[in-house]
């Protein structure tokens, strides 16, 4: 049922931009005796490219703790990009294959095959027409695809559509933690606005470290916990994802504009959010003395309507953007979870972050301030209120942009915890680039909150790329 | 990051009609070559070699379209090479002087490891571009209304005769407060600009040659730029350039740079 609702989708919106495509045809020919008729420059014969690069990455833990010494990363990753392309159509094709050292010591004795993996980031294939002469262009985009929403950099406010992958620290790279979400889009775009429709029939969540050998699982679900005076071990049950069924897919839409004097987008979503909400169920021995507790997940839907804008003003770029979420299933504390059995509660959420962007000469300048607010709020959810926080980025290049220096910071206002990151990135060459970054997590009034909970994984790490 | 480069090489590189003999002022000289023959649409791909001081290089390359919709013209860049900037595009529309004064252009930058587009700041900026020794105000369409100019005297410049015009920064605090140009009188194509710093010391120098009428309009296909403080030089050669194409508005958008559409 659901391969048969797919192909007939395919195939109509492919004939309907067939038959644009000849609209657009006709209408060439006959203007084509006039001197500013359009026609498509891009390139008739077909185009077929393949890049990639190899990196190495390895860090250590560098804060006192049970982790400190230990490595952050150790991981090799081949990312190989193909990329073939028509005037109207294309194909496009990215993963990695990967060796992750610690992945394979995870049973104390290294095991190659359990350190190999290899993942497909994006593969979708494009068909865009133009619809006359005027830059008005229909397309349809179907497959494993990133996108990205909205005008806040790292903090995640309209940005929902893809998931992420949360088993590694990447904090500075956010845009390089989204993962790929299988959808289809149907685009129509002029010159002044573009307007996105997507149907995701499968739902894809984030990858959690909740394997046993991941040091991260511990700030999600720890490896032991008090219950009535006794510790007792924490066991990860079942994470239960949806069904693949019509009932179960998601829907969003992007409305954007361009214009002189600001840009301006409208985003709506409804489907699962890509996190589980866990749940908590506690074993006890024939004596009634409790002997574990057993962490559950599952995945709820939610609703979003956002809106972002960025306003140019001198060499400042002014950035807002705003969601709200309707009815997204809000953990509650553990114990209270555990305790009596409800392990949320639904809530309207609303986000809201300026910012503003200064680049003179070699220096770049952001900073962005937001608040996170829980309508109607009950104590016993896992979070506060308000949730306000800050960002700062400063970056200045050197020797004709081969060598980056980048300070990043943040600070959730809510308990004082913080993030700081200082890097430094140098271009051997076209080819060759080498980079070392230190990350710090500072606790603030609560060393379970938003950087805190990560106090004991600040690090040093060492990256090198070479592209091909 | 990469700014200003909509009229991009084009204000430097594009000649008119020959000049007639009467005596022209350094305005006037200036704002005949600011005027030259662009063409309704124009393309071409560059590739700009970066040669350090201890003669290591380092190449880019990139695709150019533009095109001129009266009260503004818009250009588009998407960089082919190296790999770490492969995908990059820059859409730029830029507004005509009136009335002495020019609007801010309006720009966007698409990186496609964000896999969004950015829009960036058309205020004015003196760094550089790109990393290589050309800023985006010399590479830009700067316009007229930002110097004073004056009339040096003529010069043969390797043979070619030259009106020299000295360019005077009515902002003291720029990056270059002070130039020197040769302006070609056959065609009034730029032969030579000397850039001074705040020091009033020669600090680049801008050499133009290759040439050659494409499509009935006078084009500089290479720009050799030395930076004599730093030993830097950048060269740029444009190649597959053809004028009054026809040419798809479509091009030109945010959309269509956030597609990765244009190579």
């Amino acid at each position: 049922m659901k391969k048969k609702l797919l192909v007939t989708v395919f195939v109509t919106v492919i004939w309907c931009l067939s038959g644009t495509a000849v609209f657009a045809q006709s209408t060439e020919d006959s203007q084509e005796d006039e001197s500013d008729a359009a026609a498509d420059t891009a390139p008739a014969e077909p185009q077929l490219s393949f890049s990639g690069n190899a990196k190495t990455e390895t860090g250590l833990y560098v804060r006192s703790g049970d982790n400190a010494g230990h490595f952050s990363i150790a991981k090799e990753t081949l990312t190989g990009t193909v990329d073939a392309s028509t005037d109207k159509g294309k194909v496009y094709i990215t993963g990695n294959v990967f060796y992750d050292a610690i992945k394979a010591g995870k049973t104390g004795e290294e095991s190659a095959s359990d350190g190999l993996g290899a993942d497909v980031k994006e593969a979708w294939y494009s068909l865009n027409s133009d619809l006359g002469t005027s830059g008005l262009t229909a397309g349809i985009k179907i497959g494993r695809q990133i996108t990205g929403w909205g005008k806040a950099d790292v903090i995640r406010i309209t940005d929902v559509l893809c998931p992420q992958d949360l088993t590694t620290l990447n904090a500075a790279n956010y845009s390089e933690s989204r993962i790929g979400v299988d959808a289809c889009k149907i685009n129509l775009s002029g010159t002044y606005f573009s307007a996105d429709a997507y149907w995701i029939p499968v739902f894809r969540p984030s990858v959690l470290p909740l394997e046993n050998w991941n040091p991260l699982r511990r700030t999600i679900v720890p490896s032991s916990t008090s219950f009535s005076g006794v510790t007792i071990p924490v066991n990860v049950g079942q994470i239960e994802k949806p069904d693949a069924k019509l009932a179960n897919c998601g829907y969003a839409g992007r409305l954007s504009f361009w214009f002189p004097a600001a840009d301006f987008s409208l985003y709506g979503f409804y489907g699962y959010d890509d996190s589980p909400i866990t749940s908590y169920t506690i074993s006890y021995d024939s004596s009634d003395n409790p002997t574990g507790v057993t962490v559950d997940g599952k995945y709820y839907k939610y609703g979003m309507t956002g809106l972002d804008a960025a306003i140019p003003v001198k060499q400042f770029v002014l950035r807002v953007e705003s969601a709200v979420f309707m009815d997204r299933a809000l953990a509650r504390k553990p114990e209270k979870a555990a305790l009596e059995q409800v392990s949320y509660y639904r809530k309207n959420r609303i986000m809201a972050l300026g910012g503003i962007d200064w680049i003179k000469d070699e220096w770049t300048v952001t900073a962005q301030c937001f608040d996170d607010v829980v309508l109607d709020y009950d104590d016993t959810l896992d979070r506060h209120e308000h949730e306000p926080g800050s960002t700062l980025r400063i970056m200045r290049t050197f020797l004709s942009e081969t060598l980056t220096l980048t300070f990043d910071s943040a600070i959730n206002w809510s308990e004082y915890d913080s993030f700081i990151s200082l890097s430094a990135e140098y271009a051997v060459n076209d080819q060759l680039t080498l980079g070392i970054e230190g990350d710090g997590y500072i606790e603030g009034n609560d060393d379970y909150s938003t950087y805190g909970k990560y106090k004991d994984f600040s690090s040093v790490s060492f990256k090198g790329i070479y592209r091909f | 990051m990469m700014k200003r480069f909509n009229a991009v090489l084009f204000s430097l590189l594009l000649g008119s009609a020959a000049v007639s003999a009467q005596t022209l002022s350094g305005y006037d000289i200036m704002n005949k070559s600011d005027k030259v023959d662009e063409g309704k649409t124009s393309t071409y791909t560059a590739t700009m070699t970066l040669t350090n001081a201890k003669g290591s290089v380092r190449v880019r390359d990139f695709i150019f379209y533009k095109k001129d919709f009266g009260d503004v013209k818009k250009s588009v860049i998407v960089f082919r090479s190296p790999k770490d900037v492969s995908g990059v595009g820059y859409l730029m529309w830029e507004y005509k002087e009136v009335d002495g004064k020019k609007k801010d252009s309006d720009d966007w930058l698409y990186m496609p490891a964000m896999k969004k587009v950015r829009r960036i700041s058309g205020s004015d900026s003196g760094g550089d571009f790109m990393g290589t020794d050309f800023t985006y105000d010399d590479i830009g369409d700067r316009g007229l209304t930002k110097d004073t100019f004056t009339l040096a005297g003529e010069e043969n410049v390797e043979g070619v005769d030259c009106w020299k015009v000295e360019c005077t920064a009515k902002k003291s605090d720029e990056r270059n407060p002070r130039r020197f140009t040769w302006i070609r009188k056959d065609n009034y194509l730029v032969q030579k600009t000397v850039y001074y710093d705040r020091q009033n010391n020669i600090q680049r120098e801008l050499v133009t040659s290759e040439i050659k009428q494409i499509d009935g309009i006078w084009t500089i296909c290479k720009m050799t730029m030395k930076n004599l403080s730093t030993n830097h030089m950048t060269v740029i050669e444009l190649k597959d350039i053809h004028y009054n194409r026809p040419m798809n508005d479509s091009i030109f958008t945010v959309a269509s740079v956030e597609r990765g559409a244009i190579k």
